[in-house]
């Protein structure tokens, strides 16, 4: 039995299957999941604050468990599990609704962040309550006039004395109204290129001066937040990392992350559904249904199986700079065919508010556009492959 | 190009005009907030302007226009969004009664769709709302009257109608019959829908009694459903082609002025093919669409109709996906128009009939013809 | 979709008429070869002119018929019915030479080739692409250099249909190396007998010989075969590439609705609900296209002409592209034997091969300012959206 990608043939063809303990971990988290929570579309579904509030509580179980932070080191709060489980467990979450809410960010990159950089003061502090579920954090990156073009951020961070003073405004914050502490990405040098002058800070999001207001988004409102910072002071103590070096931090930590949610299993599961929709319909002796059906699924699993590959390559040391931009376009891909397969199959019942597919068109419209239009992660796709610059 | 195209062209301005001063998108935000979700005020103008009359005949209060004249209004309607249940009450209820109803009937429920003084609606399908599924409505005779029971799905602007045309079983074979909206045995459940320009219900008859004098006594019902089906589906495509020529504007003016990188987005060939793409779109529809409304009646209307619902269904959809990703985060927000349009497209590609369905009967006409 | 007025029908039933006593039968048994091919061609060309049908889009003066497009149409349409032989190779001179010629030509140049083109004399072909100005055409560097009553031609052309049997070509040079790029051609009328020309045929990947490269070495051009003022070529030559997406795209939509119907029987044969959707949007899309080109000509015709030749070009060729790979997946592999040898890819008719119709789809989406460039013209011109910054200099 062999884990994650197997190479024969002196890498030329790759084979993927899990071990007998991976799968045995698959069961086990499963079961703990089912007990715990509801199923995934009813957990989605759930009011905004409820959702929050289970939320906050299943995340201390699973951090109990070892579960929330598995791949962290074990000085840090992990229990070092092997890289492949963090899959498992990836795919389970969102199969599960994505039950640790704004809490993934947190352990997927916000604590690798200060793990990398910060001080051990920073890491004392922050890690613990990270690893033990205990704290939501937010992310203070796009601005109105820094979306894809995230370096042109104007929000301002000014050394005074031992502080820092800051004023400027984020949008597209997701949690920003429960969050405790935001990860902000500010100016500290205006002169420099525009990437070498961005620092960052851990900002507690009660210091006087931090306003959050909504974002009215096309569906669930409450969802998305832009925060303004108006002198807001935090000591010199919350940058993490030196001064102006914020840029080159983020984008380590985005070349190791760039897999995100497993978005492809959540699909593959709606998929399963409007499949389960036709046949209860009698609609699979149309051989245009299954046509479109296996089309979407294809898309899904051509995603897995790329997600898969950069995290095998991850898992040896590689910098998997191509393969994560491939997998991020197939995702893209796989969100979009399920969302069409919802709207063709199903009718007008796809088109009555907050239905299943109505959700998954969502989920579909803002793949394309969050973390990176599509068009520039195909941009990076192509200025890897044909080394160009710009 | 004709002396026609003139007269086309002014009844396009002036629809435009109206619209444009009665419908901004701001207006539109507050109406979509009301509990009919319509502008009353706004349909009494488009009785006054003569849009609802346009193609019923003279006799009963009409103007005796073409559908040439009609597509045009159809057209500046789906570019405007506007909440107005012309289609609904227009094309469906009084096309359903020009077609299948005697002189008297016509005399009594024509003239106040005219007028605009009545809305009314079109109940033609089953509870999924799909011209493919079995009606789940029946007429059964009970002591000596018409008794209607069961449910209509999916019935455009059923809340604010006060009379609407019923595709129900009679037997085995379906029939047409009008029902008064506020008649004991009736209720409407209204949907909560994403398209919200638009309002939706699914229509529930309970031992709805049906005076003999509502039934449409056409000899062949399934062909008038069929004949209303087409009819409602090029006006669909019409409003489709209005819509995606102003998604064009809005999405080229949007990338024309937004700047990343140091350059507006609308510069970066990525970006610019997205738009080009979506004047393919919106050119290649509008033919569509105009065609099927000049074939109307004409030996291709079958085919025209067919082709006009399923190409600009598909087309107005993606042409929206491709806008809202043009725009970005902010096509996200509520504070931009695009979403609307994204999903009145949506709802247009399903209504009275999917374009899987249109091209299923694309393929039987094609037959029908190979066969003659 | 026209109706006929009584005034055309009327016009109709004439040609068809024509057509009926005149148009050979059986002829394709007989087009075996490039050469037999352009035989028939030319003989119908000249049967077509003899019976007064000759050059249909032409003004009287010069010996056409002067139609209207409704009537061109409908030629077109009964040529189609008839099975009569398009004559594709002789599309250069009747189109692109002529209205080249009309627009810009001195009368002495019109009268010198226009009434060979009608008899089936003259051949044509394009040199426009070298190997350094594709998409950029505008790159161009065929050096034409003045001494006295000539110019001197040194340099090469590429993908010029035809011209290993053409007589004449329609070419553009550079005159002027220093101005900024695209003012300084001159567009001039080539005899490609003269001494110092050599052409070369391209393979294509049909296996046929339908492009060809064509060197100059020293070749004599004399100054009164310019057309238009020296350094004007550029402005020149967009009028002649426009007419390649006017009437002249007619045959291309007969040939997908030929397609088309092929596709619908392919379908029926299969039998399945899929195999059924695909064919009906492949209908739908090629009806439209078919009316989306009716109503352009129309708007033209009024003098309205817009910028919608970018729009049809994108929409013709790529439709032509997926209705082939389409059809391919419908037939299986007895679409993957080869196919006859390539001769007359013009042709409006459907062969009955989908491998070489699928496989030369791709000369539309390429050819003639690639899809890309038409999609840039889209957006900057019709759309008014902001060009792409122009590279910096390099600095060394």
């Amino acid at each position: 039995m062999c884990s994650g990608w197997k190479h024969v043939d002196k890498g030329e063809r790759v084979h993927f299957d899990y071990s007998d303990e991976e799968l045995s971990f698959r069961k086990e988290l499963k079961g703990f999941l089912d007990g715990e929570l509801p199923v995934y579309f009813e957990f989605f579904d759930l009011p905004q604050q409820e959702r929050f509030d289970r939320s906050m509580e299943f995340v201390k179980k699973l951090a109990a468990r070892g579960w929330l932070t598995p791949a962290w080191p074990v000085e840090y709060g992990g229990s070092a599990h092997a890289p492949w489980q963090q899959m498992i467990l990836s795919e389970e979450m969102i199969a599960h609704g994505e039950p640790r809410t704004g809490q993934y960010m947190n352990v997927n990159w916000i604590g690798p962040a200060i793990i990398l950089a910060g001080t051990p003061e920073q890491k004392e502090y922050h890690l613990t309550r990270i690893s033990n579920g205990n704290v939501v954090w937010c992310q203070g990156f796009s601005e109105p006039d820094a979306g894809s073009d995230l370096a042109a951020l104007r929000t301002s961070a000014v050394r005074d004395g031992d502080e820092y003073v800051i004023n400027g405004e984020k949008i597209w914050t997701s949690n920003a109204g429960v969050a405790e502490f935001c990860f902000l990405l500010a100016r500290t040098n205006s002169e420099a290129r525009k990437q070498e002058g961005i620092s960052i800070f851990l900002v507690p999001t009660a210091t006087p001066g931090v306003e959050v207001g909504d974002i009215d988004a096309v569906v669930h409102p409450g969802a998305f937040h832009h925060v303004v910072f108006t002198d807001v002071r935090v000591p010199a103590s919350c940058r993490l990392g030196p001064e102006n070096e914020g840029f080159t931090i983020v984008r380590k930590l985005l070349a190791n992350e760039r897999v995100g949610v497993a978005r492809y299993h959540r699909a593959a599961g709606y998929l399963d559904r409007v499949a389960k929709w036709c046949d209860e319909r009698g609609l699979l002796d149309d051989s245009s249904v299954i046509e479109t059906l296996a089309h979407a699924r294809v898309a899904c699993d051509a995603a897995r199986v790329l997600v898969y590959q950069v995290w095998d390559e991850r898992t040896r040391g590689l910098h998997p700079d191509e393969s994560a931009w491939v997998y991020r376009t197939a995702a893209v891909n796989a969100e979009r065919a399920v969302s069409e397969a919802a709207f063709k199959l199903m009718g007008a019942e796809a088109l009555v508010r907050h239905s299943h597919a109505d959700n998954q068109f969502e989920w579909a419209t803002t793949a394309g556009i969050a973390g990176g239009s599509y068009e520039m992660q195909l941009n990076s796709l192509a200025r890897v492959l044909l080394g160009t610059k710009g | 190009m004709g002396p026609n195209d003139e007269l086309a062209e002014e009844l396009r301005a002036s629809a435009r005009k109206a619209l444009d001063d009665r419908m901004p998108t701001t207006v539109l935000r507050q109406v979509i907030d009301t509990e009919d979700g319509i502008d009353r005020s706004l349909y009494a103008l488009a009785a006054d302007l003569g849009w609802l009359g346009l193609t019923l005949p003279e006799s009963v209060g009409g103007s005796g226009g073409s559908w040439h004249e009609l597509a045009v209004v159809l057209e500046e309607i789906g570019r405007a969004l506007a909440p107005l249940p012309m289609i609904a009450s227009v094309v469906v209820a009084a096309g359903a009664v020009m077609l299948a109803g005697d002189d008297e009937q016509q005399q009594r429920l024509i003239p106040g769709i005219a007028d605009g003084s009545a809305i009314a609606t079109g109940a033609l399908f089953g509870a999924s709302g799909r011209p493919d599924e079995p009606l789940a409505a029946r007429v059964e005779r009970r002591d000596g009257s018409l008794v209607l029971s069961g449910v209509s799905g999916f019935v455009p602007d059923a809340h604010v109608s006060s009379w609407m045309v019923v595709a129900a079983t009679d037997g085995a074979v379906p029939t047409l019959v009008v029902v008064d909206s506020s008649a004991p045995g009736v209720r409407i459940e209204r949907l909560d829908t994403t398209d919200v320009t638009r309002r939706l219900a699914h229509v529930h008859f309970d031992d709805v009694v049906i005076p003999s004098a509502n039934v449409l006594a056409s000899a062949d019902a399934q062909h008038v459903i069929d004949e209303l089906v087409r009819r409602a589906g090029v006006a669909i495509a019409l409003d489709s082609v209005g819509g995606l020529e102003r998604v064009v504007e809005i999405t080229v003016a949007y990338v024309g002025e937004r700047e990343q990188f140091g350059r507006k987005v609308g510069s970066f060939q990525a970006v610019k093919h997205h738009c080009a793409n979506l004047l393919v779109f919106s050119e290649t529809a509008r033919v569509a669409g105009r065609a099927a409304a000049d074939a109307i009646d004409g030996a291709r209307w079958v085919e025209w109709a067919a082709i006009a619902k399923s190409y600009s269904g598909d087309t107005y959809t993606e042409a929206t996906r491709i806008a809202v990703q043009c725009f970005g985060g902010v096509g996200f927000t509520w504070e931009y128009d695009i979403h609307f349009y994204m999903k009145r497209a949506r709802l247009s590609q399903q209504l009275f009939g999917s374009p899987t369905y249109h091209r299923q009967l694309l393929t039987r006409e094609l037959r029908s013809r190979t066969a003659d | 979709m026209f109706e006929d007025d009584p005034e055309l029908q009327a016009f109709r039933l004439r040609y068809r008429e024509f057509l009926d006593a005149n148009a050979p039968r059986g002829w394709r048994v007989n087009a075996t070869s490039p050469d037999t091919t352009l035989e028939i061609q030319r003989s119908w060309l000249r049967t077509l002119v003899a019976g007064g049908w000759g050059a249909a889009h032409w003004p009287t003066e010069y010996g056409g018929m002067g139609a209207t497009l409704a009537q061109q149409i409908v030629m077109q349409q009964e040529n189609a019915r008839a099975g009569a032989p398009a004559v594709t190779m002789f599309g250069m001179a009747l189109v692109h030479v002529a209205a080249t010629l009309l627009e810009f030509g001195t009368p002495e140049q019109r009268h010198e080739h226009m009434p060979s083109i009608l008899r089936g004399d003259e051949i044509w072909c394009q040199g426009f692409s070298e190997p350094g100005a594709g998409s950029d055409l505008a790159a161009l560097s065929t050096r034409a250099v003045r001494d006295g009553d000539n110019y001197i031609i040194n340099g090469q052309k590429i993908w010029s249909s035809g011209a290993n049997r053409a007589d004449w070509c329609l070419l553009l040079v550079r005159t002027d190396p220093i101005a900024v790029k695209h003012k300084g051609i001159t567009f001039v009328l080539l005899d490609l007998h003269s001494p110092g020309i050599e052409i070369r045929p391209i393979k294509s990947l049909l296996g046929s010989q339908e492009f060809c490269e064509v060197f100059f070495t020293d070749v004599v051009v004399p100054v009164s075969n310019r057309i238009g003022e020296e350094n004007e070529g550029w402005h020149i030559c967009q009028t002649t590439l426009a007419t390649e997406r006017g009437p002249y795209l007619l045959p291309v939509v007969n040939k997908l609705r030929g397609e088309c119907a092929e596709m619908g029987r392919l379908a029926e044969a299969i039998g399945t609900d899929h195999a059924a959707q695909v064919a009906a949007s492949f209908h739908a899309e090629v009806t439209i296209l078919s009316e989306l080109l009716d109503r352009t000509l129309i708007k033209a015709a009024f003098g309205k002409s817009g910028n919608e030749s970018s729009i049809l070009k994108v929409y013709y060729s790529e439709l032509s592209q997926r209705l082939t790979t389409a059809a391919l997946e419908m037939v299986g592999l007895d679409a993957q034997l080869s196919w006859p040898e390539a001769f007359d890819l013009n042709s409006d008719t459907f062969d009955g091969s989908w491998g070489m119709s699928h496989y030369w789809s791709w000369s539309w989406t390429i050819a003639g300012g690639s899809n890309e460039i038409q999609r840039n013209i889209i957006g900057e011109r019709v759309l008014g959206l902001p060009r792409e910054p122009r590279p910096e200099a390099k600095v060394r």
